[in-house]
């Protein structure tokens, strides 16, 4: 003999003596015994180390590491050359890094209000008997086994089962989404405990009644804990950007700190002196390590969410900017998001369907019947309730019923049941009281016995055929994307006393009267937002909690499946419950787009699987329950409008306008950002080139240094900076959004771009500004071996002539770094203000370094003649030109490619190609 | 045999519900070991004994209940009562420790599960309102060459009223190296742990016979795997944790601390600690 009965089969009885309780409560050891077992009724998981140690985290990652190394670099570099404000520039990067560490710590920690926003869920106190007497108590200190006292407007702080009940109902919103209410009952029930109406659950709100309950879970352990232990411990896993921003700076430094300590080595062993080998490794260091990027990156973010904001795309951290970008897979909900969410009812037919249009005065009787079974209210703004049970009034109104006719002849209500699926209502008409249903066609069809025809007829018998066929006509209409409700009544026995009756003794031998087709329009911009995601190869998946032929409907006009698409892309809650992960991955494969009668909660199973196939997801919730789904996602995308406080704080974006279309502008915004970061990155790294060659030179050769270190620093985080926001301020290319998404390993510094900028135009911007120094030093009289003071006038000209060569170079490569085939002159070169800035802050600059006093003094620069300064001004033609020959070469190769039967590689926006 | 160590305590009336739903599971009678070292009063342990007959009558289970006399230790008095061998099983809870520090170490189903002469459950109770009647299962698997053999004689004690079976493979990498791992990297991580999930999966149907539990299973690549059991746990909704119990030197649990006191700290649900022979 077995027996596996739960907490809401037993009996009241059993349940006092399954849980060691009585109607008299615990007694003070008993709940200091069960404290010391299963902790206090908390959902919060408590760890001291926790911000210590996030704090920590901000400031150990590469990223804040470089910044604080080139601040210390710079440090150095003031106390080896002293005077030339080295020392501001370490502030300002050591500034940097402080900030960017700051910003990502507060971004971490604001995220915390999730569990602020889940805490205002729980009361603060509450009632229990304890040894015989009602007590308030802090509800931390409720013990499993306590007696609860509910009663109306409480909030729940406990996961209970019912022992006494008197007319309960409960909103058990927080935690199904659904927001109608449920009637509760103190007796033993044979359902799942979730869906058990002898159970009150932990953060969900009494409506109205009162009664008693045995706490049996606390803390996490309750339903609503373990959303909120979801909510406190799930890590979002790094976005593409960060690994990849790590990857790059991780190779950068490696490639840095390995070519100093190599040439250190070397010029030890060749006899220089360590001072001298300490400078000299500082200098390769800083010239190898690109400063300037990694705050251009957090600015080029900081203004793209600046842009998603005026999408109505609320970012609330930076990284979520590129991640949006970067998603695969769309998995949005139906209402509010594609559709209007504004029901209205269009439809209102017979149970079969057939004959003539229904008339006038059938329509009128199935909506009197429907509006006995919704609760509504009139306010200053219109009618108030349920938005179903609103748009029964509207319709009613539109048929000219006075609705108090109605409503005020209701002599009993039966709020919505989540569980059952259908609400009801006892009203009186010419002495009779007739009893009413609404609600879901599969939850009325077993309680009925007779089905109207639409006209004064008698009603028919309802056999399985004459249901079969009720069916069909539901179904029908629910193809063409109406969510439809059916209607059914009974008249009651006159000596039946209605405040002892249970609403499932009047739920049988039901007549159908009718089914009302409910609309809720797709949004206009919808559908082209869905077939532009499709043509940038993102999948988008609708779940719902409608019906599938419903959901197909809307799915439908969503242009999410094809209009001749079967229902093997629908896959229902209860299906999705019985498959494994592996069996939902493998149905995914094959092309399932639309989850239909599912619940919240199993949004964590489709994101799961989803991230199982290696899929970037982006998913949309609304609903406190929402928030585990939102965490885990990739980029966890709230509503504005209608969603919670803890979906909001869960999320990584908010939707303002809670439209889909605006989480398409989202996902090409984050393309953009990515493409721009990936064109300054290619950039910023060209300069390199010519910073690291010269330190070579000198390392091998007995020639004079080219270029100095503040130099090079007055580069990477002078000239530079203005130039790389100028391509991070790039409009969206029309063919972002026309090749899929980038692979997982599709890395921001691939090989291709370390070549294109090093070995290609790093190399021509060095040779052809080594060349000029070189030049300089001629014609003055410099000859080889000879060592030069860095006080030598002569000098100080050549290494003047080759910074401003670096400076106009870096114009060229600009402009070409706009487009990765196409030249990169057009109109949008003037109307990008800062791209204009960056042009002519490198030629104010490149000249004002050899002409003007101060600047020389800084930069330890000199004048050259006109002649040579003309020359470096050839290096802008010839870098554009050579780059764009070599795009020519690119283009022409892929044009034959593509004639070959291959097809056009993707541009690699802007980067190397 | 099912062999209960019953300390009186509110967790022991716990356990003890699982012990009588184990023995009616198996169709074997539960034997109640009860050392007294007089910290329960009489009376009380008379009437919770008289329970636990009760609930197990109801449940058509011989139960024989044995008040032993406190020799050395209450260890060491239920050592010597214990039959050695892998024919019964012994049922205790994990009790807290002074000043919640602990539920594990140092308590006596610390030292039964280390003692090896018998097969051990030691079960931790957050969630009395199950009565014993767990129906979804987490199965973290540390990838023993063993498989689901150590496991099965105790997950076959909660076999007829399992719904759900999860298996979960933590694929632990180093916290430093797993931000940076590469897509190809861990692609063929994962497949490793699918392949050891598929060869348990592939026992265990062989072994479930009639029973029409629900099996699926998730690989996980982490740097903590207490934290990401506790978060399938939260995520799957399993209303209880069963794990192998493993010995560790002295000098890996000063360096890592005690994992399983970790989880049993943390549980959103019971849990159970086992050691096969």
């Amino acid at each position: 003999m077995s027996d596996t009965r739960q907490i809401q089969q037993l009996t009241p009885e059993e349940v006092y003596g399954f849980l060691g309780s009585r109607r008299e409560g615990l007694t003070p050891g008993e709940v200091e015994e069960r404290v010391r077992e299963v902790g206090r009724n908390t959902v919060e998981v408590r760890d001291r180390w926790k911000w210590p140690r996030t704090l920590g985290r901000q400031f150990s990652n590469f990223f804040t590491i470089l910044l604080f190394l080139s601040a210390a670099i710079c440090f150095v570099a003031d106390r080896i050359q002293p005077g030339e404000s080295m020392n501001v520039l370490g502030w300002a990067l050591a500034g940097v890094a402080l900030l960017n560490a700051l910003f990502s710590f507060i971004q971490e920690y604001r995220a915390e209000r999730a569990m602020q926003a889940l805490q205002q869920f729980l009361p603060q106190r509450v009632q229990v008997v304890r040894s015989g007497s009602t007590r308030q108590i802090l509800a931390e200190d409720l013990v499993p086994g306590d007696l609860l006292v509910i009663g109306e407007g409480d909030r729940l702080p406990a996961d209970a089962r019912l022992v006494e009940c008197e007319d309960l109902v409960a909103n058990n919103a927080p935690l199904t989404g659904e927001a109608k209410p449920v009637n509760l009952t103190g007796a033993a029930v044979e359902s799942r405990l979730i869906d058990a109406r002898n159970i009150v659950f932990a953060g969900c709100a009494v409506l109205k009644g009162q009664g008693l309950g045995v706490v049996f879970a606390t803390g996490i352990r309750t339903e609503f804990g373990k959303l909120a232990h979801l909510s406190q411990v799930i890590r979002r896993n790094p976005s593409s950007l960060e690994r990849e921003t790590a990857h790059m700076v991780r190779i950068l430094t490696v490639i840095a700190v390995a070519m100093g300590l190599a040439f250190f080595a070397y010029g030890v062993a060749s006899g220089r002196s360590l001072w001298v080998n300490l400078v000299f490794m500082m200098g390769i260091i800083v010239a190898n390590v690109p400063e300037g990027l990694l705050p251009t990156f957090t600015l080029s973010l900081a203004m793209g969410s600046l842009r998603m904001a005026r999408k109505n795309v609320l970012v609330k951290g930076l990284n979520a900017v590129e991640a949006m970008g970067a998603v695969h897979v769309i998995c949005t909900d139906k209402t509010g998001t594609l559709t209007c969410n504004q029901l209205r009812i269009t439809n209102i037919s017979p149970p079969l369907g057939e004959g003539t249009p229904p008339v006038a005065a059938f329509q009128r009787k199935l909506l009197e019947l429907a509006l006995v079974a919704s609760p509504v209210r009139r306010t200053e703004q219109g009618f108030s309730g349920d938005p179903l049970d609103v748009a029964v009034a509207h319709a009613c109104q539109e048929q000219k019923i006075h609705i108090p006719d109605v409503r005020d002849v209701v002599v009993k209500g039966f709020a919505f049941d989540v569980g059952k699926r259908r609400s009801g209502g006892v009203f009186t008409r010419q002495g009779r009281r007739i009893f009413v249903v609404k609600g879901a066609w599969e939850a009325l069809r077993p309680l009925l016995s007779k089905l109207e025809n639409g006209d004064n007829k008698e009603p028919a018998a309802a056999d399985p055929q004459m249901l079969d066929a009720a069916e069909a006509h539901m179904r029908q209409l629910a193809a063409t994307g109406l969510r439809v409700i059916a209607v059914a009544w009974r008249e009651l026995d006159e000596g039946l006393v209605l405040a002892d009756v249970v609403q499932e003794n009047l739920e049988q031998g039901l007549t159908l009267s009718g089914f009302l087709g409910i609309e809720d329009p797709v949004r206009l911009e919808v559908p082209a937002a869905v077939r532009t995601c499709h043509d940038a190869g993102i999948e988008v998946l609708m779940i719902t909690g409608d019906h599938p032929d419903t959901a197909l409907a809307v799915a439908r006009k969503s242009a999410i499946v094809a209009e001749g698409n079967h229902a093997a892309r629908i896959l229902t809650g209860d299906e999705l419950e019985r498959l494994t992960q592996r069996e939902l991955m493998a149905r995914l494969d094959e092309g399932v787009r639309i989850f239909a009668r599912t619940t919240p909660e199993q949004k964590m199973k489709i994101v799961a699987a989803l991230q199982a196939m290696g899929k970037l997801v982006a998913m949309t919730g609304d609903g406190v329950n929402d928030a585990p789904a939102l965490k885990a996602a990739d980029v966890g995308i709230a509503m504005g409008l209608s969603g919670t406080d803890v979906a909001r704080a869960s999320a990584q974006i908010i939707l303002l306008d809670d439209n889909f279309a605006s989480i398409v502008a989202g996902v090409a915004e984050g393309r953009t950002v990515f493409a721009n970061i990936k064109k300054f990155t290619n950039y910023v790294l060209v300069s390199n080139g010519p910073e690291i060659l010269p330190y070579l030179i000198y390392i091998l050769l007995p020639v004079p240094l080219a270029l100095t270190v503040i130099q090079i620093l007055s580069i990477d985080l002078g000239t530079d900076i203005i130039p790389s926001m100028a391509l991070g301020q790039e409009p969206p290319d029309p063919e972002e959004m026309r090749h899929p998404p980038r692979r997982r390993e599709q890395g921001l510094l691939t090989p291709s771009l370390i070549c294109h900028s090093y070995l290609f135009l790093g190399l021509l911007e060095a040779l052809w500004s080594m060349s000029l120094f070189f030049m300089v030093l001629a014609q003055g009289g410099w000859h080889y071996g000879q060592e030069l003071g860095v006080a030598d006038p002569l000098y100080r000209s050549a290494t003047g002539i080759a910074l401003a060569t670096i400076l106009l170079m870096q114009i060229g490569n600009l402009i070409g770094r706009r487009f990765a085939r196409r030249s990169g002159l057009d109109g949008w070169v003037l109307r990008n203000r800062l791209l204009l800035a960056g042009i002519v802050i490198q030629i104010v600059f490149s000249w004002a370094l050899l002409y003007t006093r101060p600047l020389q003094k800084v930069l330890g620069t000199g004048p050259v003649s006109w002649q040579i300064y003309v020359l470096a001004w050839l290096g802008i033609p010839l870098i554009f030109g050579l780059d764009y020959l070599r795009k020519r070469l690119l283009r022409y190769r892929a044009v034959r490619e593509r004639k070959r039967g291959g097809s056009l590689p993707r541009g690699s926006g802007g980067g190397a190609g | 045999m099912i062999i209960l160590a019953y300390d009186g305590s509110l967790n022991g009336d716990w356990v003890s519900r699982y012990a009588i739903r184990f023995a009616a599971h198996i169709g074997t009678s539960l034997s109640v070991l009860h050392v007294s070292d007089g910290s329960l009063d009489p009376d009380q342990l008379y009437i919770k004994l008289q329970r636990l007959e009760r609930e197990s009558r109801t449940l058509g289970v011989e139960s024989f209940t044995e008040i032993l006399p406190l020799e050395k230790s209450v260890y060491f008095t239920l050592l010597a009562h214990i039959p050695s061998g892998r024919e019964h099983i012994v049922v205790c809870g994990t009790r807290v420790r002074t000043r919640k520090q602990h539920f594990l170490s140092g308590t006596i189903a610390e030292k039964l599960l280390r003692t090896g002469y018998f097969p051990v459950l030691a079960l931790r109770v957050v969630q009395p309102g199950l009565l014993g009647t767990p129906r979804d299962l987490l199965l973290p698997m540390a990838g023993h060459p063993r498989g689901f053999e150590a496991a099965w004689p105790f997950f076959r004690l909660l076999l007829p009223e399992v719904d759900r079976l999860f298996l979960l493979r933590c694929m632990k990498v180093s916290s430093l190296r797993l931000p940076h791992m590469s897509e190809a990297r861990r692609t063929a991580i994962r497949l490793a742990g699918e392949r050891y999930l598929g060869v348990v999966g592939e026992e265990i149907t062989r072994r479930r016979g009639n029973s029409l539990f629900r099996l699926d299973w998730r690989v996980s690549i982490c740097d903590d795997w207490v934290h990401e059991v506790l978060v399938q746990a939260s995520r799957l909704k399993v209303r209880m944790l069963l794990l192998g119990a493993t010995e560790r030197p002295l000098g890996h649990r000063l360096l890592h601390g005690n994992a399983l006191e970790r989880v049993l700290r943390g549980t959103p649900c019971d849990v159970g600690i086992y050691r096969s022979l």
